[in-house]
């Protein structure tokens, strides 16, 4: 690292003053002549045999363009599966229903119009004769198949084990907790919805959407309509939000660029909100049962765990995400015998898919829950029992019992100075204060531990590229592609620090497909752990390469070379050549496609509660969150995907559900029915950070932006059921004051 | 869909008699989301943010005559003192955006039991005048609503304005929902004390078919407060009587099962918000807060 170096500073975000101006543009402000506006008719049945669609009123309405549904288009493709999830082929997920619908929300027809306005008129007269199967809606009775949804095949469409059964550790351990928990389904609920506009050129479409991974759609639409990738240009304008749901290929998407292609026209679909609701994926949604046993001293002896994913209609990201909670799910804690079910399990729901966190806040929720039952078994203090357990920091790089390789971590420390940060010991002696003399209202103190997992799949890359202009400006290329985070300005850091020039002489070029051929995309925290890894590296090449010509250039050896701020210097004389006058010559260039192992940032969250004893209102008095993501490039940017990342796992913990009703409709189709937390329901945030490297990467950094959505939901539920006494029947996810107050209701 | 725009009161109730079933649009916080989700399809609405008169409030026979399409926003900020009660409910509508836009008047046409605004117009025996170019007549606001969305207007009526008492005493809200702000109450619960009348007022959200008074609590409240002397004393009432209090309130209600909240949690919560509005109003009018 040389000595001009923006690692661990936080310079104004490069993204704001558009922001704040409202300058950006996205998806929807695109404005292209001639654009066709696309509606799609959706299942209002969750479950049905689609006899037939009738779209001759539509068709011959004034102003409509066409109007289509699968028997229309012989040739659609279907949705293209990722590349991870097993997806049997007959339980595809086709771009329009074919013969039978299967969730309520399901893409039925699509009519165009030069405006949206017109297109859904015609929506309206589309008529669609569905004749209504049973529904299934949990992924319990769903696994018993007395309700399928692709006969003859099982709706348990994967069965993903790790280690073995452990039924002999518990019939003889001298504790063991039992433990049901829902993991409720939540919405990703970006403010910026689905959006893609698809321009054709011959042969050649250029598609704009509001996604997370250009070039993977880019590869996946040119697998679906059989074309090189180098026709389809995908360009991704600026993003309101994405939190996981953005990142892979969806139905609407490839019946927009089918039309497009067919039609040789324009055309766009702009999503609604009550869409979103119903027609995007949803994210969490499992069932689990966990036993987890221990001696009497608290050590843990084994975990047990059987997972029903509900992956909603079709299998596809939900299918996957399943497997990273068992993956998981023996969190930071040494846990000799472990044996984890995960099925995955189709309903007559919204497909899932990734939310913020995907799988790992299904595991750490469940774990700490699990853990806080056995220290209420134990008498034991729920910290104590968790120091008990930690992996000891000496024991990295810890190979869990799942099979993750966990690079680095000392979960005591971070434990250590949440408790600090939170006045533990002062406020169990508040707690033991009240409780003794019965004035005040119940107060909680609840801790959630985790470790997640940064990075993406194993092995997977991301490109970046560092090209020096002949006038001394830098453009790095990223395959990262931003929405919201900040990637402009972190990335410019990385590239300034390793080439020491100023910040502003870097610009960053992300999001199109014809600027960066490839790349993978931002998910999973892996932006600046990969993506900011390989810019680094790349930098380094760039300037290894200036080196070498400004030696032949000046005619020294390079050990008679000084460089600094973009200008090599021939040591003791005034004879110098600058990066731009080398890159003049001939380009000057270096790219890398960096593959780190993954890394597992871990943290302790402590949440204090108070509740009211007469209506079960909680009140969140704090929330402390330690993270450790090791090294920070911009704390700024760690700090605002912190607290919007707690500000989801507040939702999760006490206001947002997905709710559908016994025939699979869904009973929650806007914002005002699904309960966002809103900046009132903020609680006093007190944000620290513990520090280890991650071993793996250059900048010693892992990912940031998931942790507080998974360490917050279990320090919360467990701050409440502290404030019971240990009581938790009932206390699901969401916890409301309704689920407070029965339980207050039957001890009072 | 035809949207008339009115510009006077008069041109207003020409156009409600013209086209009666036409929907009158005031700040839109109602209407427009029930539009937006295709809930109903008026061939005609009349949007009525043109009309001056209904913007208005003032003094009339001692008691205040509001406008029907004054917001939350001006409520709050111009009738705290002599509308204690809807002041604390405007406060809890929505965002600072839709109290900008939603009135009273639009709550009483919407006929939410859940509408913030309709316990504190029952809590203090709020009268409604109806207008038809025909005329005009008064009902009390219990009798306005009478199911779920819906209420007495003729088709060719529309809402002029809501005449309520200027406080004598202390007036309280209280609501509970699913989170700290915007949201639709899970129930709610106003509190009008009128010492000069020894009367007592009460006002049920959310917790059954229409806004409802808990007589039985009033009366209750009523009789403790003569026989013992206290509207004089301002002494102190009784744990007793404040929680025989919530529990009358509680049984007034005729809530039901819903996503936001079951019957039983609303029939308690209810309770509780009666007995603390109480306690909060009891010290106030004791000086005591």
């Amino acid at each position: 690292m040389g000595h001009r170096s923006y690692v661990g500073q936080s310079p104004p975000r490069r993204e704001d003053p558009g922001l704040v101006a409202g300058a950006h543009r996205y998806v929807a402000d695109i404005v292209v002549p001639g654009c066709l506006d696309a509606v799609f008719v959706r299942s209002f049945e969750a479950h049905g045999l689609l006899n037939a669609v009738d779209l001759a009123a539509a068709q011959s309405m004034e102003g409509i363009v066409g109007a289509y549904s699968a028997g229309e288009l012989p040739d659609l493709p279907v949705t293209p599966a990722p590349p991870r999830a097993e997806v049997p082929p007959e339980m595809s997920w086709p771009a329009l229903a074919r013969d039978r619908v299967r969730f309520a929300g399901q893409p039925i027809a699509v009519v165009l119009a030069a405006d949206r306005y017109t297109a859904e008129d015609g929506a309206e007269l589309v008529f669609a004769d569905i004749d209504p199967l049973e529904a299934v809606i949990d992924p319990g009775p769903a696994a018993s198949d007395e309700v399928m949804l692709f006969e003859p095949r099982s709706n348990v469409v994967s069965v993903r084990e790790f280690g073995a059964p452990v039924d002999d550790v518990m019939d003889s351990a001298p504790v063991v907790v039992e433990t049901i928990i829902r993991n409720e389904r939540l919405c990703p609920t970006s403010i910026e919805t689905r959006g893609i506009v698809v321009v054709p050129d011959g042969d050649d479409i250029t598609v704009h959407v509001s996604h997370q991974a250009p070039q993977r759609l880019r590869q996946s639409l040119a697998r679906s309509f059989g074309i090189e990738a180098e026709l389809v240009r995908v360009i991704v304008p600026h993003v309101g939000g994405a939190f996981g749901a953005k990142s892979q290929t969806y139905p609407e998407y490839i019946v927009i660029a089918h039309l497009a292609r067919k039609l040789g026209r324009p055309v766009r679909w702009i999503e609604d909100r009550r869409e979103a609701f119903a027609g995007a994926t949803h994210g969490r949604g499992q069932t689990q049962r966990l036993r987890l046993a221990a001696d009497r001293e608290g050590n843990l002896l084994a975990l047990e765990a059987l997972v029903d994913a509900d992956i909603g209609a079709y299998p596809h990201t939900g299918e996957f995400i399943a497997a990273n909670t068992g993956w998981m799910l023996s969190g930071p804690y040494t846990i000799p015998h472990l044996h984890v079910r995960v099925r995955a399990v189709v309903t007559n729901t919204t497909p899932t898919a990734a939310y913020r966190g995907a799988g790992r806040p299904e595991a750490a929720y469940a774990l700490e829950r699990a853990l806080d039952r056995l220290a209420h078994r134990l008498g034991a203090d729920p910290a104590e029992l968790r120091l008990r357990n930690f992996i000891d920091r000496n024991e990295f790089p810890y190979r869990s019992p799942t099979g993750a390789v966990y690079d680095s971590g000392d979960h005591a420390a971070a434990l250590r100075l949440a408790l600090e940060r939170a006045g533990y010991d002062d406020a169990r002696a508040e707690q033991r204060r009240r409780r003794t003399t019965g004035d005040g209202n119940p107060l909680g103190i609840g801790i959630g531990s985790y470790i997640e997992r940064s990075g993406g799949q194993e092995g997977s890359t991301e490109f970046g590229s560092v090209t020096i202009e002949p006038d001394g400006t830098v453009v790095a290329r990223s395959g990262a592609t931003p929405q919201g985070q900040g990637h402009a300005t972190a990335f410019a850091q990385v590239v300034a620090s390793a080439l020491e020039v100023e910040l502003d002489r870097v610009s960053v070029i992300q999001g199109d497909t014809d600027e960066v051929p490839v790349g993978v995309g931002t998910f999973g925290s892996r932006s600046m752990q990969v993506g900011g890894s390989s810019l680094h590296h790349a930098a380094h090449d760039a300037l290894e390469e200036a080196r070498l010509r400004a030696s032949a250039h000046l005619e020294v050896a390079e050990a008679d070379l000084r460089y600094d701020d973009g200008r090599f210097t021939v040591v003791g004389t005034d004879r110098s050549v600058t990066l731009g006058q080398l890159a003049t010559e001939r380009a000057l260039s270096a790219q890398a496609e960096f593959g780190p192992p993954q890394a597992f940032p871990f943290g302790t969250y402590v949440a204090v509660v108070e509740l009211d004893r007469d209506t079960g209102d909680i009140s969140l008095e704090k929330l402390v969150a330690v993270d450790d993501c090791g090294i920070v490039i911009n704390p700024k940017l760690v700090e605002g995907q912190s607290v919007g990342s707690i500000i989801q796992g507040i939702g999760q913990a006490l206001y947002e559900q997905v709710v559908f009703d016994e025939y699979g409709q869904p009973l929650m189709s806007s914002l005002m029915d699904y309960s966002l937390p809103t900046v009132a329901e903020l609680p006093e945030l007190v944000l620290d950070q513990t520090v280890t490297p991650n071993p793996n990467v250059p900048l010693g950094n892992k990912g940031a932006g998931e942790a507080g959505c998974i360490g917050t939901p279990p320090a919360i539920v467990n701050a409440i059921v502290d404030a019971l006494g240990g009581r938790d029947e009932g206390i699901d996810l969401p916890v409301t004051p309704e689920k407070v107050w029965l339980v207050l209701s039957r001890s009072d | 869909m035809e949207v008339l725009q009115p510009t006077s009161w008069g041109e207003a109730l020409a156009a409600k008699e013209e086209h009666p079933g036409a929907v009158p649009l005031a700040g839109g916080t109602d209407l427009l989301v029930e539009l937006n989700f295709d809930r109903r399809r008026p061939e005609t609405i009349i949007d009525l943010t043109r009309v001056a008169e209904l913007n208005e409030w003032s003094h009339v026979n001692g008691g205040v005559r509001l406008g029907a399409g004054v917001d939350y926003t001006r409520v709050i900020a111009e009738l705290a003192s002599e509308l204690p009660g809807l002041a604390i409910a405007s406060r809890t509508v929505g965002s600072p955006q839709i109290r900008n836009r939603g009135t009273v008047g639009g709550n009483l046409g919407t006929s939410s039991p859940a509408g913030d605004a309709l316990p504190p117009l029952v809590a203090s025996g709020a009268r409604i005048e109806l207008a038809a170019t025909s005329g005009t007549r008064v009902v009390p606001v219990e009798e306005f609503c009478i199911a779920p969305k819906r209420n007495v207007l003729a088709p060719d009526e529309l809402i002029a304005a809501i005449h309520m008492p200027v406080a004598t005493g202390p007036q309280q809200f209280s609501k509970i929902g699913t989170r700290n702000a915007m949201v639709i109450a899970v129930a709610s619960f106003a509190l009008t004390l009128d010492p000069p009348a020894r009367s007592v007022g009460t006002g049920i959200g959310s917790a059954g078919p229409v806004p409802l008074r808990a007589t039985e609590a009033e009366r209750f409240l009523e009789g403790v407060l003569d026989e013992e002397g206290l509207w004089d004393s301002r002494g102190q009432l009784s744990e007793g009587a404040v929680a025989r209090f919530g529990q009358l309130a509680s049984e007034a209600s005729r809530p039901i099962d819903d996503v936001r909240g079951s019957a039983a949690y609303r029939r308690h919560s209810l309770g509780v918000m009666a007995g603390r509005t109480l306690a909060w109003a009891w010290d106030e009018y004791r000086g005591t807060l």
